[in-house]
């Protein structure tokens, strides 16, 4: 066990999302109303909050399972407290992502590489370029044999029109591109 | 006539193309004005949601579109409608981030002051256009076909945000389909989430999430499964068949889009509410629907 971090804490409640932390008073209600928790029980939105609050800074940022939630609101909508789950996990996430910028920690769950350029696509063009973001990510996580799987599914999506090969991007990009630049100002 | 503006989202222009035909034509049909955001942007989605404070201007920018526009907003995708509400009601409460969405506006050289309603497209069915008028419209009733309303998540939670509906038990599109003559399925799994937003990460547990209501909507007889979501749809009718192989299980379910049932029991022709476009062949619906009970 790494040691505790008192501060973990108030490092989360400064992020957006974060703020209503301390609100929670361990009932459970968000960890019986998830869908993630029910099949996999190694996911348990109330343990996070609870080791969050305890410190377990290293056990919490270091979690593979943080991953996995599908962001329902569920927890968000069953919780007495108003603490806001959802937000929290996505809290979470972002502090770990961080670390693993900085190389403390590995995340072997790679939806945080998609996020990533689907933001820098977003970024870019104003709107996201979907097809391509998913190809490159399909290619680059699981290589040829996760195009190939994709085949049946990508050849009609194709042939039906759903597919765009060419990135829409909008006119006031620079609009967007400052949006960017001011919200990311605040990260650290 | 009232006139609305609509902003389909990044899903629903790139790829759901049967969503996007069917809702301008149902609303032409009912006589509602719909006129496209102008160069609006993606919401963020479900992907940038690691930083709160981005989703929140990126959601902004497009509602000061309709806002500049003056037409309340119809949504069309569960994700962006959450994400536009959220928007709203974190500026219009001042919050700290929606102050710093408000920041990254003026800086970008945008005004909004969170004035113009943001709807989902099933609030204005149900709320503005009303049942009786659907009711009006329907020339080829869905008898005998039984639909299985699935709502997702994102539409009805957080109810604090997205208040038009009943959290726990939603009832709008049910009311929707028997209007239509439709046999509506008591479903259970009715918002029980399908796990999209995982797809790129952890597709075990997004099949998993989907395959539930899959098999609930077979085990009950339905014939089809309707959706108000492209991530949804996605999920249903795009990822089936995959679903089905890495499970092992059969399903074999069509997927529509609320609106193109309504566009059929409306007498529009399948052309026109695109059904040739559905992953999972949608076309053979039309032989479920009695004949007798036409007009
Ligand atoms: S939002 Fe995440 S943590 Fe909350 S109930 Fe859904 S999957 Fe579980
Ligand atoms: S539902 Fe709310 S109060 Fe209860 S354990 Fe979860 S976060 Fe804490």
């Amino acid at each position: 066990m790494g040691e505790l971090d008192p501060g973990f804490k108030y490092e989360v409640m400064r992020e957006p999302g974060g703020e209503q932390l301390k609100m929670c008073f361990s009932c459970t209600g968000c960890t019986v109303s998830c869908p993630v928790s029910e099949i996999e029980p190694m996911y348990n939105p109330r343990r996070y909050i609870h080791q969050t609050l305890v410190g377990m800074r290293d056990e919490v940022l270091g979690d593979e399972h943080l991953w996995r939630c599908v962001q329902c609101h569920s927890c968000y909508e069953y919780c007495p407290q108003d603490v806001k789950v959802t937000e929290l996990i996505s809290v979470l996430r972002s502090l770990s992502e961080r670390e693993a910028k900085k190389g403390r920690v590995r995340i072997k769950n790679p939806l945080y590489l998609f996020e990533n350029a689907f933001a820098e696509s977003v970024r870019r063009h104003g709107r996201v370029h979907e097809s391509m973001v998913i190809a490159k990510h399909i290619w680059k996580t699981k290589g040829l044999k996760g195009l190939m799987e994709f085949m049946p599914l990508g050849k009609a999506m194709f042939f039906k029109g759903k597919i765009s090969l060419f990135a829409k991007s909008i006119s006031k990009r620079d609009q967007v591109q400052k949006i960017f630049e001011i919200v990311r100002e605040g990260e650290h | 006539m009232k006139t609305y503006s609509f902003y389909p989202g990044c899903f629903v222009e790139g790829s759901e193309v049967e969503y996007a035909k069917s809702c301008e034509k149902v609303f032409h049909e009912l006589g509602i004005g719909i006129k496209e955001l102008e160069d609006w942007n993606c919401c963020g989605a479900l992907e940038l949601t690691t930083n709160k404070a981005l989703v929140i201007a990126l959601s902004a920018r497009n509602a000061s579109i309709a806002e500049r526009m003056g037409y309340e907003c119809i949504v069309p995708c569960n994700i962006c409608y959450n994400n536009l509400r959220k928007a709203e009601h974190e500026i219009k409460n001042k919050t700290k981030v929606g102050e710093i969405a408000i920041k990254a506006l003026k800086e970008a050289g945008i005004n909004y002051e969170a004035k113009i309603p943001i709807r989902h497209l099933l609030d204005v069915l149900i709320n503005d256009v009303g049942i009786e008028e659907i009711k009006a419209h329907v020339k080829k009733p869905l008898s005998g076909l039984k639909v299985a309303p699935y709502y997702g998540c994102l539409v009805v939670r957080p109810s604090k945000i997205c208040a038009f509906e009943n959290p726990v038990n939603p009832t709008s599109m049910d009311n929707i389909l028997e209007t239509l003559g439709a046999e509506v399925i008591n479903f259970e799994h009715k918002v029980k989430c399908c796990g999209g937003s995982t797809l790129m990460g952890d597709r075990d547990t997004s099949f998993e999430l989907s395959a539930e209501i899959l098999e609930e909507a077979v085990r009950k007889g339905a014939d089809c499964i309707a959706v108000v979501c492209p991530m949804c749809h996605t999920m249903l009718d795009g990822q089936q068949a995959m679903i089905e192989s890495q499970m092992g299980k059969k399903f074999g379910i069509p997927v529509l889009y609320l609106t193109q049932l309504m566009g059929v029991a409306m007498g529009l022709s399948s052309s026109d509410v695109a059904l040739d476009k559905n992953i999972v062949p949608a076309e053979n619906i039309l032989n479920k629907i009695s004949k007798e009970g036409g007009v």
